[in-house]
């Protein structure tokens, strides 16, 4: 019986040791800020006064009556845990994520703003 | 001076199977969440007439733009995917050539999308929704598109 009971122990340190936990974070950074938007005004900005603020966009996309500028950029964070045998991995990817849109004239028509970086959160996957 | 733990046939054992055991079977679950929530289509949108600003109001910005022969899409999605693995393997592969191994893997993927097609003038003309999808709709539409164009 004490022979079981050892073992019990040194199965369960054994399990504490090769057992570990990882917490991590990841961005891809674009340097804007939502408030510049309120220097733009649709029907009169044009799409290089958009890029002399904002810079580069993150990527374009040709749309059937202009173009749109997509500014982007995410938070990651990632959980693990290894018990032994087991593992399990959470991760979740949030965007930060502005999008203008221009007439064939290079006007500003819309621009739409998303901002759900911060709510990347740790968790467990189950 | 003796040892605390009795050596015995139940020690040893433990000792041998909590060491090799993490070494040869694994079981792994990964889950990976991209995007935000997306809200499902209420009473006020309507095709036809509601405009390009009023979805940029109300949704924000779209996770993708495509143009598709001459109408503008929008995309709010939502991936989940789940990974799932357990393996059993005896790793030989530094002695041997032998490294015999046996595991069942399964791959999850769900799609919350929202899909808004505009006309060139800005004016909603088709929505689609669709929740716990197993298939991207975007790529799916893509594939089909490319089909066509190929036939």
């Amino acid at each position: 019986m004490k022979a079981l009971r050892d073992a019990i122990v040194i199965l369960s340190m054994i399990s504490v040791c090769v057992s570990c936990a990882m917490f991590g974070k990841s961005k891809e950074y674009h340097g804007f800020d939502a408030s510049w938007l309120e220097r733009f005004t649709p029907g009169t900005t044009t799409a290089a006064e958009v890029l002399e603020v904002f810079g580069a966009p993150s990527h374009m996309v040709k749309l059937s009556n202009g173009n749109a500028y997509v500014y982007e950029r995410s938070v990651s964070k990632g959980t693990g845990i290894w018990l032994v045998v087991l593992s399990f991995g959470n991760y979740e990817t949030q965007y930060d994520r502005i999008v203008f849109f221009f007439d064939n004239e290079d006007i500003l028509t819309h621009y739409g703003l998303s901002m759900n970086a911060g709510d990347s959160s740790y968790g467990f996957p189950f | 001076m003796g040892f605390r733990f009795s050596v015995s046939l139940v020690f040893i054992m433990g000792l041998v199977v909590g060491i090799i055991l993490p070494g040869c079977i694994s079981y792994q679950f990964v889950r990976q969440l991209r995007g935000a929530e997306v809200m499902p289509p209420d009473n006020t949108l309507h095709t036809g007439r509601t405009t390009l600003g009023e979805i940029l109001s109300i949704y924000g910005a779209p996770d993708s733009l495509e143009e598709l022969g001459g109408t503008d899409l929008l995309i709010y999605e939502r991936t989940l995917h789940g990974n799932s693995g357990l393996a059993f393997g005896i790793p030989f592969s530094d002695l041997s050539f032998i490294n015999p191994e046996l595991s069942a893997r399964g791959r999850l993927g769900r799609y919350d999308t929202l899909a808004l097609f505009f006309t060139s003038d800005g004016i909603l003309r088709e929505i689609v929704y669709t929740k716990g999808s197993s298939y991207p709709y975007l790529k799916t539409l893509l594939e089909d598109e490319r089909a066509t164009d190929g036939e």
